[in-house]
């Protein structure tokens, strides 16, 4: 699972070539909202469980 | 064999309007631009999809022992099993298919609804930065040239 902490440090808030001061093409908060709204992508992705729907047809 | 049946449906029927719940708060959440909660919401949604799988190993428990004793195939559909069954199971079986069906169908709608919020809201955090590579791109192409 992924927690904040993987989100913001792969959002280049922790140690990243940006962080240490390099200009980047997006801002920090943007990347981060990205990543949540990937990892939302994903949880949806797989809902509902397509066994369910096999159990009720 | 068919109160566990039921007990295991109604489990299953409480995960998954907890499912459901969660998605419209994600929804909610994204339009508002609340990331914070988008994030701690992602996390308990797939807390909740790990119950629904156990809730459906329970499920194929129950089913399993019930096929034998019905005389049905294995992997038999809810309705079939709720069709061999005899009263009140039948019906107590019946209207959980129903509600189950219901709130399938609402999940659907709103994981649909909520991968275009998501789609559209990608799309708008992207546009400034694909609008500031623009420029960037022409000029360096200038540059190649001279």
């Amino acid at each position: 699972m992924t927690d904040d902490r993987d989100v913001a440090a792969m959002a280049g808030a922790h140690g990243s070539p940006h962080a240490a001061g390099e200009a980047s093409p997006i801002p920090r908060e943007r990347q981060a909202a990205l990543l949540h709204c990937g990892m939302a992508m994903l949880v949806c992705s797989g809902l509902p469980q397509p066994s369910l729907a096999e159990f009720l047809r | 064999m068919f109160a566990e049946l039921v007990e295991v449906l109604d489990a299953e029927k409480v995960i998954l309007e907890e499912l459901v719940l969660g998605v419209e708060a994600e929804i909610r959440f994204l339009t508002g631009e609340r990331f914070d909660l988008l994030a701690q919401a992602n996390r308990e949604l797939q807390r909740i999809s790990r119950r629904l799988k156990d809730a459906e190993l329970y499920r194929a428990l129950a089913t399993g022992e019930l096929e034998s004793h019905l005389g049905l195939e294995p992997m038999a559909a809810l309705a079939a099993i709720a069709e061999k069954a005899p009263e009140p199971w039948r019906e107590l079986l019946s209207l959980r298919r129903d509600e189950l069906v219901d709130l399938t169908k609402r999940l659907e709608r709103s994981t649909t609804l909520l991968a275009r919020r998501i789609s559209d809201k990608i799309g708008e955090l992207e546009e400034p930065v694909k609008s500031a590579e623009k420029p960037q791109s022409a000029e360096g192409h200038v540059t190649t040239e001279a």
